[in-house]
């Protein structure tokens, strides 16, 4: 297994990417958008529901065109989207219960019932990049060894793979080869944000 | 795709009908169904696919869902290896009756450390692929034990009926007023359901039926609705249907919403123009049981394999158009049966099942 790009975008809206280095700082998503349109290397992403997603979905959608733009050739459409730990959907859960109660409990919101789920932002990511392989999203113990030998085992081929937690949201594109694989030489990490802190010191 | 074949060497399920395959399996064949106004919370008048036995008030801190694995655990026919076991939990939105009752938490993560603690098992994944999640968390584990990743898999599919999930397909319209009735020409939407189901894997040893193949795939084209043309499920279906055997029957995801049932047909139309196989969903039986769904349906659907018999379709009046679905009990042409989810997201998932 290679990991082929990434990118990492911090609480602070700072963006730094795997093989192309920082980006800079934004001051929010729809910035960060606006730029990445702008810029050549960057796929062009279907941004339709960037606005409507919750900010899990608007960080992923980033973060995915970012990696893949990283990554500086056209992802394939087999290409599969993968989420992995983080922070779940929690917010998202309470945000619709609370409006569902406040409003009597007899009518709930659907727009706010579809961000339940934890396959949702990286769902949309697939739809911004047209990436049609398989989709979903697993829950670990916090290794990145774990998540290695989960991954490793899949049919051959690109994958992005992504965490949300609290703090940051980072995804890297990996590349599967089908085969069995020796154990990981890297450290093992808790969050993907760490494994990409110690790759990018690495490559400095 | 997921090319070995496993070897199935355990099943378990336990559902509104009681947790013997038997009786879950006569009651089909009879066109039984579950639907009854819960208890526990206000549905507004809807029809749920519901347990008696878990539809009580319970204490704040426990959850229905906890329940549910228990009562599939006490079911269990076979005994979990010790050794290298790994478990694969396909769920939804998981312990989500604890969050109705001001528990904030992660309510998959917490049925899924209850998943590890009720069944023993010190490795667990929760696999998440909305209502495509059972037969991803199948496909998952099949990949693991063919790389070696572990000897034996222990699958588990399950969600509850709750007051959540029903005030949000009933936001999104999903809902239908009566029962659902899938593949019908007057079908209007789902009705919810609850379940759990277990499927014990292994890359060999003496199984009853095998899963032969697993392929995924994501529409990506729209969040919540599926392409209606079928476009990008029918490749999942090739890619799980590649050598030249004879398909017995289809067992669809089938939820009796007009968009689900149309991208299946479509789908099944593109593989089979002329004679597409008996198809046969569940869901007029149990209701969705959403995470549950697709472990349910390689559970029942290696009992319909054996039983070389697929059931007549509950709920059905007139077949929609294209629609290979039958209120009459049909003779398979073969063991070998296709299983189907699809899910929010565009998620698509195909599996080939044979009783032996």
């Amino acid at each position: 297994m290679k990991i082929k790009a990434g990118a990492l975008i911090t609480e602070t809206m700072e963006v730094r990417l795997l093989n192309r280095g920082p980006l800079g700082r934004f001051d929010d998503p729809d910035q960060l958008r606006h730029a990445l349109t702008n810029l050549v290397p960057f796929p062009t992403a279907d941004w339709t529901d960037f606005g409507r997603g919750s900010p899990p979905v608007r960080f992923l959608m980033l973060a995915a065109v970012l990696t893949a733009g990283d990554y500086g050739a056209p992802l394939p459409e087999s290409t599969g989207v993968f989420g992995w730990n983080g922070a779940g959907c929690t917010a998202e859960n309470l945000r619709f219960w609370q409006d569902y109660v406040q409003h009597g409990r007899e009518n709930g919101r659907g727009g706010l019932f579809v961000a339940t789920l934890p396959t949702i932002p990286f769902g949309e990511a697939a739809i911004a990049l047209g990436l049609r392989g398989p989709n979903a999203y697993f829950r670990t113990e916090k290794s990145t060894h774990e998540l290695r030998k989960l991954i490793s085992l899949r049919p051959a081929g690109l994958y992005l793979v992504g965490e949300v937690t609290e703090n940051s949201v980072c995804m890297f594109l990996l590349e599967i080869s089908g085969r069995p694989e020796e154990k990981s030489a890297e450290p093992d990490f808790p969050t993907l944000d760490r494994l990409f802190v110690h790759l990018e010191n690495r490559n400095a | 795709m997921t090319e070995l074949s496993v070897s199935v060497l355990g099943s378990a399920l336990a559902t509104p009908f009681g947790t013997s395959i038997e009786v879950n399996c006569d009651a089909l064949f009879r066109g039984a169904d579950t639907f009854r106004t819960p208890q526990h919370f206000d549905s507004k008048g809807r029809l749920l696919g519901i347990d008696p036995e878990l539809d009580q008030p319970i204490g704040r801190s426990e959850s229905r869902a906890v329940t549910l694995l228990m009562k599939l655990r006490d079911a269990l026919p076979f005994r979990i290896p010790a050794e290298d076991t790994m478990l694969f939990l396909s769920t939804t939105v998981g312990a989500i009756d604890l969050l109705e009752r001001g528990k904030v938490c992660d309510t998959a993560a917490v049925l899924l450390d209850e998943a590890a603690r009720i069944f023993g098992v010190s490795r667990a994944v929760l696999v998440s692929a909305a209502c495509a999640s059972g037969q991803t968390a199948v496909s998952l584990a099949m990949e693991q034990l063919a790389g070696n990743g572990c000897r034996h898999a222990l699958v588990i599919g399950c969600d509850i009926a709750s007051e959540f999930v029903t005030a949000g397909f009933a936001a999104l319209g999903a809902c239908t007023d009566t029962i659902c009735r899938p593949y019908d020409a007057g079908r209007d939407g789902l009705t919810l359901g609850e379940a759990a189901a277990a499927l014990l894997l292994s890359r060999s040893g003496n199984g009853f039926g095998r899963i032969l193949r697993a392929a995924e795939n994501c529409d990506a084209a729209h969040i919540t609705a599926p392409d209606l043309e079928g476009k990008v499920l029918s490749r999942a279906i090739r890619q799980t249907l590649s050598d030249e055997s004879v398909l017995g029957g289809v067992i669809g995801h089938g939820t009796g919403t007009v968009y689900n049932d149309q991208a299946e047909v479509s789908a099944l139309r593109r593989i089979f123009p002329d004679s597409p196989p008996p198809l046969f969903s569940l869901k007029g039986n149990y209701g969705h049981t959403l995470g549950a769904t697709g472990v349910l349906q390689l559970v029942l659907g290696l009992e319909f394999s054996r039983r070389g018999e697929l059931p007549g379709q509950a709920g059905l009046r007139t077949p929609m158009p294209g629609a290979s679905a039958s209120g009459e009990i049909r003779k398979l042409k073969s063991k070998r049966l296709l299983s189907l989810n699809v899910g929010f997201g565009g998620l698509n998932s195909a599996v080939l099942l044979e009783a032996l």
